[in-house]
């Protein structure tokens, strides 16, 4: 009669369990993270977890890459056929299966116990099923955390997609420029090369002295190498670009990069309120939000189960000759000495420390915010001082040099170092392009709601280095 | 001839001092004679001084400024000069004194078609108008100073009273920018003289602030002249594609003038076939002695700033070296017709803005190089791998750009070829016929006159092998 009491009991939890459980869902999450991500300025995002081959619209991409690749392009190449990117949305599956785990009851455990009399006669018989009772109380609890959990995972992943577009965006802008000031470099060897091979003729004629052409030569011989350098950062910058589109064989050698944008002035607006937009739209600071959450319910979890983390009740037959014995069961923790006193100042230490950090964050994010728009001002005013200062006036420095040179009052090496200081004026243009492409593309990052993760200002804080939170003291 | 003047000279410093206790006149030019011999020699010059020199004078002026003698008319008293490229400041007389007004100021000037700067001169010209006067005359010189800085005129070679002499501080005071300054003396020698500045005159004088001060003798021993040529030579330093000369300039002087103008804008002499030409030469450059030299003919050098030489001290000369500071004057019988070059023997003097920046090209074999480099430098091309004489006719004909404000090496056409002469550089036309208000053209040479190409006949005639 008890045993029946007892099965009828663990019917009743398996069908709540059943109306409290989570499905399992391989595509969990992504949706959202795809919408966080695109109402953020990133292109579509696609994935198809299980399909090992390559997507099918490389193939398309593929006829474009030879066209000049610009950098929207390559952003949408490498969140299409990034490998590494697709294997992040992998970590939505990973928050996702912790949280149907969270919503599963612990199952009740079936016991059976036998005898063997040496005198011999009847077995004796044992039979106990015992179920953790108040575990059905913990659950939603649980379910609580790894909901908080799960929701983090998805700003986290959307956050990884954000700073893959960024990390794109900036080797794009690295390798543009290093091609150009490659070119340039280039020119800099042929002018050097002019100027040695006219110093040489002038030697012959009887007209210079060794030392003058040594000097020549020297400066020559050093463009040279300057010019390796920047073969070797044109390789490294390709490269790099081509493991972020996820670019192997073919496809890695098909496309050149379109020259670096001309840096329009209007386009420079710095956003006026870029301190509270970065705020308001930071990943980093909902993704710290949700761990507080996950740290509040977890302290919740602990003070409710602290004293009795586990109630089993049950029921049990004993067969004792031929006589069964059926009762129920019943086991509670004593808290005597472990009344959960630690598990609770644990937690409640982890929920300050979520909230702690999660104000560091935020003063972290104003302060990149300000330096981001002064750098973005900064290398704006620097590159518009060159295009419109400074190169216009090297190239004026050049006419006249020519003309100086036309009337025969400086020599043809005079006017060679002007041509050279006038493309040594374009290579530091070049690099102040880089700079502003790459504050915009932090000030950009920044506006969709992440920090730019930048040697220069240290990463925001990892939610991952928080230790996992438990699920359960049960396991 | 000099000791005719030197007499003169003393004879009326006597009757003008009243100092007939000082002796006789034969007593008073030994006096002269040791004084001049013993320049040096201070306790010689300070005994025989005040016998002479300005006391006399200076208490003529003084007492009596009406001048001993009447004005000097031009056409009868003295053929009028010529400066070429120049004019004579106009004067007038006032109650008996010749009276002349410069004006010190900025002048826009050009140098040669294409070159021209901003100097300081005077009466709208650089240099100053020549002054002109007869020895004997008084003058009266009034000088306005228009400059943005004081100023001062010195009447280079002149014998005044000390406070005539203007310079600046030592014997007046400075005339300050808008002040007017008279200047009167009388004139008591004939020759080549000069005005400039003597203030600041490392700016005034390399920005151009002088001119010519020619007196014709009262009463000329040898005969007139039936022309008479004054140039003041100058040399400046107007970097290419600048326009205001450098007073900076110690040593490198790029544009070199007469009467501030550089061939090919220097006026050429025009003469008649068998005229007796005077060419007086005055050099107040900064820093350059200039040889000048003149193409057909023998010259003698008849006086310097001194005054004249006597006719057995004149050498016969086809160059005059005119030292700064000095003047030179020449003169010839214009007996040999044609178009004859005259010019500063130094070479650099003839040409225009040439640079010494410029490395020497001879001989380098660059035209692979050229292609190398006009990748880079489409307009480039090597210059000067045989000389510069091409380059001049590169700019005429415009094919190739200068600064704007420069005529670097460039000569100008003349009637066979390209004549790659610039500075120093000017021409004598001497002609059977000559149109006196007209220069006259290119001279037509008399066939088989003029030198060419040889001929085939001519070379093996002569066993010439080439």
């Amino acid at each position: 009669m008890k045993c029946q009491i007892v099965f009828g009991l663990v019917i009743l939890m398996t069908g709540l369990q059943g109306c409290a459980t989570v499905a399992v869902d391989p595509h969990a999450g992504f949706p959202q993270v795809a919408q966080l991500v695109n109402d953020r300025g990133a292109p579509e995002l696609t994935w198809t977890p299980g399909v090992e081959e390559s997507p099918p619209r490389l193939d398309a991409i593929s006829s474009r890459l030879a066209e000049g690749l610009t950098e929207e392009e390559a952003v949408r190449i490498a969140l299409l056929n990034n490998r590494e990117l697709q294997a992040l949305y992998a970590r939505l599956g990973i928050a996702h299966a912790d949280l149907v785990q969270a919503s599963l009851l612990h199952n009740p455990v079936i016991g059976v116990t036998s005898g063997f009399p040496i005198a011999g006669g009847i077995v004796d018989l044992g039979f106990g099923l015992a179920m953790d009772l108040i575990d059905f109380l913990y659950t939603p609890l649980r379910k609580r955390v790894a909901t908080a959990r799960f929701e983090e995972a998805k700003l986290r992943v959307a956050a990884d997609v954000l700073d893959a577009v960024w990390r794109t965006q900036t080797a794009f802008y690295t390798h543009q420029a290093n091609e150009q000031a490659l070119e340039m470099r280039r020119q800099v060897a042929a002018a050097t090369a002019a100027s040695f091979n006219l110093a040489q003729r002038l030697r012959e004629a009887g007209n210079l002295r060794e030392l003058d052409v040594a000097t020549e030569q020297a400066l020559a011989e050093e463009a040279k190498a300057d010019l390796r350098f920047a073969e070797i950062a044109t390789r490294d910058s390709r490269e790099r670009l081509n493991l972020l589109m996820g670019l192997s064989g073919e496809h890695a050698l098909l496309w050149t990069v379109t020259p670096a944008r001309l840096l329009d002035p209007r386009e420079a607006a710095t956003n006026a309120d870029l301190e509270a937009r970065a705020m308001k739209q930071s990943l980093d600071l909902a993704a710290a939000d949700q761990l507080i959450v996950a740290a509040a319910e977890n302290v919740r979890l602990d003070r409710a189960s602290a004293l009795f983390p586990e109630v089993v009740v049950g029921g049990k037959g004993e067969r004792d000759g031929r006589e069964w014995e059926p009762g129920p069961t019943f086991i509670l923790p004593l808290p005597l000495f472990d009344r959960g006193q630690a598990r609770i100042a644990r937690a409640q230490a982890e929920l300050r420390q979520a909230r702690e950090l999660r104000t560091a964050l935020a003063v972290r994010i104003a302060a990149i915010a300000r330096s981001t728009r002064a750098r973005l001002e900064g290398y704006r005013e620097r590159a518009l001082q060159y295009r419109d200062v400074v190169l216009p006036v090297r190239q004026r420095v050049l006419e006249q040099t020519q003309l100086q040179y036309n009337a025969m009052q400086i020599g043809p090496l005079d006017l060679l170092r002007a041509k050279e200081q006038q493309i040594e004026a374009g290579i530091r243009y070049i690099d102040a392009l880089r700079e502003y492409w790459l504050a915009q593309a932090d000030h950009t990052l920044l506006l969709a709601g992440r920090l730019p993760p930048t040697e220069a200002a240290p990463a925001a804080p990892t939610l991952e280095q928080l230790p996992r939170l438990p699920f359960s003291t049960l396991q | 001839m000099k000791l005719q003047h030197k007499s003169r000279t003393l004879n009326r410093r006597r009757f003008l001092a009243g100092a007939a206790a000082l002796g006789s006149t034969g007593v008073l030019l030994r006096q002269v004679e040791a004084t001049e011999g013993n320049l040096s020699h201070q306790h010689h010059q300070a005994t025989a001084r005040p016998v002479l020199s300005t006391a006399p004078q200076s208490l003529l002026d003084r007492i009596d400024p009406k001048p001993t003698q009447p004005p000097g008319e031009p056409g009868k008293d003295y053929t009028p000069v010529i400066t070429p490229n120049n004019v004579s400041l106009a004067w007038k007389v006032v109650n008996g004194i010749k009276v002349y007004h410069l004006i010190a100021e900025e002048v826009e000037h050009q140098f040669a078609p294409g070159l021209h700067a901003r100097c300081w001169g005077f009466n709208g010209r650089v240099h100053g108008p020549t002054i002109e006067a007869v020895e004997g005359d008084r003058v009266r010189v009034y000088v306005t100073n228009k400059l943005p800085g004081a100023t001062s005129v010195h009447w280079h070679g002149l014998l005044l009273p000390n406070g005539m002499d203007g310079v600046a501080g030592l014997t007046q005071a400075v005339i300050k920018p808008g002040a007017t300054f008279r200047y009167e003396f009388t004139l008591r020698q004939h020759g080549t003289f000069m005005y400039h500045s003597h203030h600041d005159e490392m700016t005034q004088m390399a920005l151009g602030a002088m001119g010519l001060f020619v007196i014709h003798p009262r009463k000329p021993k040898a005969e007139r002249p039936d022309r008479d040529f004054a140039f003041m030579l100058a040399e400046w330093r107007l970097d290419v594609g600048t326009s205001r000369p450098n007073p900076n300039e110690m040593t490198d002087f790029n544009i070199f003038t007469f009467n501030a103008k550089a061939f090919p804008a220097t006026a050429p002499m025009a003469v008649r076939l068998g005229e007796r030409v005077r060419i007086r030469l005055a050099n107040v450059a900064a820093m350059s002695h200039h040889p000048i030299h003149l193409h057909g003919y023998q010259f003698r050098v008849t006086e310097t700033d001194g005054g004249q030489i006597p006719l057995s001290a004149q050498q016969r000369e086809t160059s005059v070296l005119v030292a700064i500071g000095q003047s030179r004057t020449i003169e010839f019988v214009a007996d040999e017709p044609g178009d004859w070059a005259m010019h500063c023997h130094m070479t650099h003097h003839v040409m225009n803005q040439m640079g010494d920046k410029f490395p020497n090209m001879i001989g380098v074999k660059a035209a692979e190089v050229d292609a190398q480099v006009r990748r880079l430098l489409p307009d480039y091309m090597t210059m000067g791998h045989d000389g510069m004489a091409e380059h001049g006719i590169h700019l005429d004909t415009g094919h190739m750009k200068v600064p704007e404000n420069s005529i670097p090496m460039r000569g100008g056409p003349g009637p066979f070829d390209y004549i790659t002469m610039g500075g120093l550089l000017t021409v004598l036309k001497v002609r059977e016929e000559l149109d006196d208000d007209r220069a006259p053209g290119w001279y037509q040479h008399p066939k088989g006159t003029v030198a060419s190409t040889a001929t085939v006949a001519e070379l093996q005639r002569d066993g010439i092998k080439v």
